[in-house]
């Protein structure tokens, strides 16, 4: 919190400022200007972010509103009792990393795909079109989602059951009660939802890569696909790794709407459709106690927290640049 | 700083209890005599000549509507003259009411009362601390409480002893059956007089299902928990049992059969395809309104089928299958607590006092102002003014059965002119529960409660359904689940809670 | 050769002609949902060809159209100032980030990754927010909390900087004594454009949907957004059913709310604007991308 000492008349002498912190301070004087730029984030993240962290000890805490905060008794690690006691906590867990690994693998393919041929397309009247009904899915609520998804599979009148299965020729499904198609349907909603928003910042980073790179290959005479393969994909592949990072960095956590109000809460489905948060959220219809869901997102971010650190390790390891920190 | 400020004003708050307290017997002792007759006058009395004004603020589920500001002016207008305070009508959405509330509560937001329910955290609240105890408040400012609404409630809402919250007076139990297609019960000349067995309903079941090919005889899976809240308190007690035991539903012989009924229904196609699903999706209640479905599960009140044919939009007929039954769960239906937060919990309850016997203030509040809102058509029957209907209107009813003395409350033109006749007589012949008055104090098995919550909710909508082939083995399964969740240990605390209560209530 | 390009540009389009369809089907059907007539929802369930048309969901939203006009005003003010004042406030603090040399860069980047993983939670942050600053029934309220800066932004445009500015560049500009302001105004970001109006775009989608900060922090009915005014709705519905099971009172309220025209009425009304501004913005967006290509 000291101001910046000048180096023309050090503070203090030499022999105890090692040379390595003067180095340190001649260089944070020198970035002056792109540190001072970083200020307006840096006081929101710690207001938005550092000072409401204090509310992670609501969960050792038994809450009473007369005393506040700080002021109710300990807890001990009793919130966290109901997670891991529960018969379905090994089935909580499994469910949510799979379906997030499978939403990484499935959305990320499908965007890179999606970005590389609409940057094959040339006719910019139809690109503009084609990428304005990209983002679509993604600016409609999971409740509207859920509306539509129910509007095709309920049993007694829906899309699937009364059409495609007349003109597919096969029995009617009850769709609210199989358990077994749920990982598709959630994979398959998922990616309609998603795609389109990780599409453009894929193809952004596309658009941005300087086109020599292409002038050269086609002179060269390498094929659109030889471009696609050895030009476009090891060029953006930083925005991937950043993107694959930031996602392995939620796989503990689910999108709510998703497992919840698009199976429509329906309970034979609850095997495949189970996770953290919609099990937490069961849990605080019969008490909503912010002790035990504080906990329950303690446990998710100590989770994530050390598989961020050992993925972003591992990006290190490869390539120093594309780590996140 | 902020906190030495709010202690200091709880021990402000605690002397100036103990001190009226004090004061309110020697009074009580020496106005019984005279002022029995007259209670409501003698606090106007008081009320005009030494009160500084103050606001009150009401905070309730529900949404805001055009007028409310208008409704809230006349309010206050009236309640100036009564109590010298104002009032701030502060609805929150049903949708928003659990996150909103509770960081109102936790950051000691200030507010004076609060709408609460036994559904709705009641018991979460007072154990927290949030409510404030009323008995001596009540004794002192809401005397008029007590005689309206009568032992049985008050004994039902209170917690060891203690009133926490006032009660609404409106239907003091639950009448348990069907609503049914009134044309089809014409058509098939059934008898819905009485009450019905089980196996007099699956005569008309069958019947429907024989003669009506497009029409499902039963939708929704919640005639089960219609079925369970008639033969059980709270689902740990059975309502045969005269002894206080707590027991475990799923072992009760009585219920296994049931679930096997409902297994031998869905086979015989009675119930929708989706039954499991089409409670939430609101499709049960379609197929109701277009005919396509001949019953549903209803807990029933008088007059509840016609009720039911106004908003569902064709005739309706009901038919109990099992006597009315009052719980803890009724009497703490819907209730107005008062806040720790008020810096006027004498004015609140005083206004809490007026709800139950100023007719004019109440209907106030359920329906906005005469002549705009609403008109008289006679003494206590009231209708949309001319050029006005249920569309249009801008005060939309926040609801009658949340606040005060409904009894008192106008009713609309197209509804039984002796509806309140019909309720005191329902509520006088239910039966009551043994256990009514035992609320359960979830705090030492919370965690518990929450993983058992979780399988419940995976099996119970299949049992109720008779979606599933293998009834026992799944109950097995259910049972396995349940126990390694922690379920015998709240069946034990229940046990132990309920034998403090019968020790201290007797 | 130009055979096969030609398979192969069909094959392209016939991609993108069925991605568009999935994309754009569901907004027909909620569209025509909403303007069906109730008797033929249930007896037809939901379809794109409705038996019978009815208007009247719309009829009864627009009874209070000074409500809806309100917040409309408020979710375009909010929307404006929000993308603007966070896009800069991202930049800000991205394009330091992405400079290899800066002095703490490891430590900053760590401070603001560390955002995603761990939050106190709702109730500390919110009670941060009304006691601190006081934001209760503003229109800050809906501008600050949680929405103007997003870690997940800051690094996808510092990764942007970081891989597409040339460094020589930026020393071009240090040679000729321009300072770090200047270089970042006049050559980092018309230079990137691309990732600039991706991320305001982003930040306009959030500050427009957003209706969990309107519903916390806004009590006044004057100040409520158009999201709020029509999630409200759907949110109702939804914690009704939930305490269906356990009140018979949740099931009577239920029944009197609005119908699923009115409810998929209100969803039309919330996206509407937004689905007829696309088209406008989506010209700059993409151009603002083209024109980043063009000088790359």
């Amino acid at each position: 919190m000291k101001p910046l000492a000048s180096s023309d008349a050090p503070t203090v002498s030499p022999a105890i400022v090692p040379g390595r912190m003067r180095t340190f301070r001649r260089k944070i004087k020198k970035y002056r200007a792109l540190l001072l730029m970083m200020v307006p984030g840096l006081l929101y993240l710690i207001l938005n972010n550092y000072i409401p962290m204090y509310g992670v000890i609501l969960a050792f805490k038994e809450l009473n509103y007369v005393d506040g905060i700080f002021g109710s008794p300990w807890a001990g690690l009793y919130n966290f009792k109901f997670l891991f006691n529960s018969p379905d906590a090994y089935l909580i867990t499994r469910n949510t990393v799979l379906y997030n690994g499978a939403f990484i693998i499935v959305n990320t393919c499908l965007a890179l795909l999606v970005a590389l041929l609409v940057n094959e397309i040339k006719d910019k009247v139809v690109t503009r079109f084609y990428q304005s009904t990209f983002l679509l899915p993604h600016i409609i609520s999971m409740v509207v989602v859920a509306y539509l998804v129910y509007s095709f599979l309920n049993a007694e009148s829906g899309f699937v059951n009364r059409q495609l299965a007349n003109w597919f020729g096969f029995d009617s499904i009850s769709w609210y009660n199989e358990a077994s198609y749920w990982p598709y349907v959630l994979v398959i909603v998922n990616a309609w939802k998603g795609v389109g928003y990780l599409a453009i910042i894929y193809f952004a980073a596309i658009i941005g890569i300087d086109k020599e790179y292409y002038e050269a290959a086609t002179i060269d005479g390498a094929s659109k696909w030889k471009q696609m393969t050895r030009i476009t994909l090891p060029l953006i592949a930083p925005m991937i790794i950043v993107m694959t990072l930031l996602s392995i960095s939620t796989i503990m956590r689910s999108d709510f709407g998703l497992f919840y109000q698009v199976p429509m809460n329906s309970g034979p489905l609850m095997p495949t459709t189970n996770t953290i948060d919609t099990f937490v959220y069961r849990a605080m219809i019969v008490r909503g106690d912010i002790g035990m869901s504080t906990a329950a997102g303690v446990y998710q971010s100590v989770v994530c927290f050390f598989l961020i650190l050992g993925a972003n390790f591992a990006v290190r390891r490869i390539s120093k640049d594309n780590a996140l920190f | 700083m902020k906190k030495k400020v709010s202690t200091m004003l709880a021990l402000l708050m605690a002397v100036v209890f103990v001190l009226s307290a004090c004061g309110s017997k020697t009074n009580n002792d020496s106005k019984n005599a005279t002022g029995e007759n007259t209670p409501a006058t003698t606090n106007e009395g008081e009320g005009t000549t030494n009160l500084k004004p103050y606001k009150l603020t009401l905070v309730y589920p529900g949404t805001a509507q055009k007028d409310l500001a208008l409704v809230q002016e006349e309010m206050s207008k009236y309640l100036t003259e009564k109590i010298n305070a104002t009032i701030e009508l502060k609805p929150i959405d049903w949708g928003s009411w659990t996150d909103k509330t509770n960081l109102m509560k936790i950051s000691g937001e200030s507010f004076d009362l609060m709408f609460t329910a036994g559904w709705f955290g009641y018991g979460l609240d007072v154990s927290k601390g949030q409510f404030i105890e009323l008995n001596d408040l009540m004794e002192k400012y809401g005397k008029d409480i007590p005689t309206v609404l009568g032992e049985d409630f008050i004994k039902g809402s209170q917690i060891n002893g203690k009133s926490y919250a006032v009660p609404t007076k409106k239907e003091f139990a639950q009448g348990f059956g069907f609503v049914l297609n009134k044309d089809l019960v014409d058509k098939y000349q059934f008898n819905t007089e009485g009450i019905k067995t089980l196996e007099e309903m699956e005569e008309m079941f069958k019947t429907i299902k024989e003669n009506e090919p497009g029409i499902v005889p039963v939708v929704s899976n919640k005639f089960a928990s219609t079925w369970s809240a008639a033969n059980y308190d709270n689902s740990m007690i059975s309502r045969d049992s005269k002894e206080l035991k707590v027991i475990d539903t799923l072992e009760d012989p009585k219920f296994i059969d049931f679930l096997k009924r409902m297994r031998q229904w869905n086979l015989n196609g009675w119930f929708d395809k989706d039954v499991v699903t089409s409670d939430s999706s609101g499709q049960a209640d379609n197929m109701l309104k277009s005919g396509k479905a001949f019953a549903l599960a209803q807990s029933l009140k008088p007059g509840k089928d016609k009720e039911m044919s106004v908003t569902m939009g064709l005739p309706l007929v009901q038919v109990e299958t099992a006597e009315p039954y009052t719980t803890t769960g009724e009497a703490t239906g819907a209730m107005l607590a008062i806040s720790r937060t008020s810096k006027d919990p004498e004015r609140a309850m005083m206004f809490l006092n007026m709800l139950y016997t100023d007719a004019k203030l109440l209907n106030m509040l359920d329906w906005g102002i005469e002549g705009k809102h609403y008109v008289k058509v006679s003494d206590n029957m009231i209708d949309y003014p001319e050029g006005v209907t249920a569309e249009t209107q801008g005060y939309p009813s926040p609801g009658g059965w949340m606040f005060g003395n409904q009894f008192i409350s106008y009713l609309w033109a197209n509804e039984d002119p002796d509806k309140w006749e019909q309720f005191e007589k329902f509520n006088a012949s239910a039966e009551r529960s043994i256990a009514l008055g035992f609320a359960f104090d979830e705090t030492p098995v919370k965690a518990e409660l929450a993983a058992v919550g979780n399988v419940d909710k995976e099996f119970q909508m299949v049992l109720n359904a008779g979606a599933i082939d293998d009834v026992e083995g799944t109950i097995a399964k259910y049972k396995a689940k349940r126990d390694a969740a922690g379920f015998q240990k709240i069946l034990e605390e229940k046990q132990r809670q309920l034998d403090e209560w019968a020790k201290t209530s007797k | 050769m130009p055979i096969a390009a030609r398979v192969r540009k069909s094959f392209i389009h016939l991609f993108f002609i069925l991605f568009s369809f999935a994309s754009l089907m569901p907004f027909v059907l909620v569209f025509m949902v909403s303007i069906t007539d109730e008797s033929s929802i249930v007896k037809n369930g939901y379809s794109f060809i409705p038996s019978k048309f009815n208007f009247a969901s719309y009829q009864f939203l627009f009874n209070d159209f000074g409500q809806i006009a309100r917040s409309y005003g408020v979710t375009i003010l909010v929307t404006l100032i929000g993308t603007v004042v966070s896009l800069f406030i991202t930049a800000l603090f991205a394009y330091p980030l992405s400079r290899k040399d800066l002095p703490l860069r490891r430590s900053m980047s760590f401070i603001l990754f560390f955002t995603m993983l761990f939050s106190g939670g709702m109730v500390p942050w919110y009670i941060t927010y009304v006691t601190m600053i006081g934001l209760k029934n503003s229109l800050f309220g809906m501008i600050i909390p949680n929405l103007l800066m997003s870690a997940f932004n800051v690094l996808l445009m510092r990764s942007f900087f970081a891989n597409t500015i040339p460094e020589s560049i930026i020393e071009s500009g240090t040679i000729d004594g321009a300072s770090e302001l200047t270089i970042f105004l006049k050559l980092v970001v018309p230079l990137s454009a691309p990732i600039m109006a991706t991320i305001a775009l982003f930040n306009l989608l959030a500050f427009w949907n957003d209706w969990y900060n309107c519903m916390l922090f806004i009590d006044k009915p004057d100040l409520i957004n158009i999201q709020y005014l029509m999630t409200k709705t759907l949110n109702n519905v939804q914690f009704l059913v939930m305490k269906a099971d356990t009140s018979s009172q949740a099931g009577e309220l239920l029944a009197k709310m609005p119908t699923e025209g009115v409810r998929m009425a209100l969803a039309i009304i919330g996206i509407a604007p937004l689905l007829m501004a696309y088209p406008f913005f989506q010209k700059y967006y993409i151009s603002g991308i083209t024109s980043g290509a063009v000088k790359g």
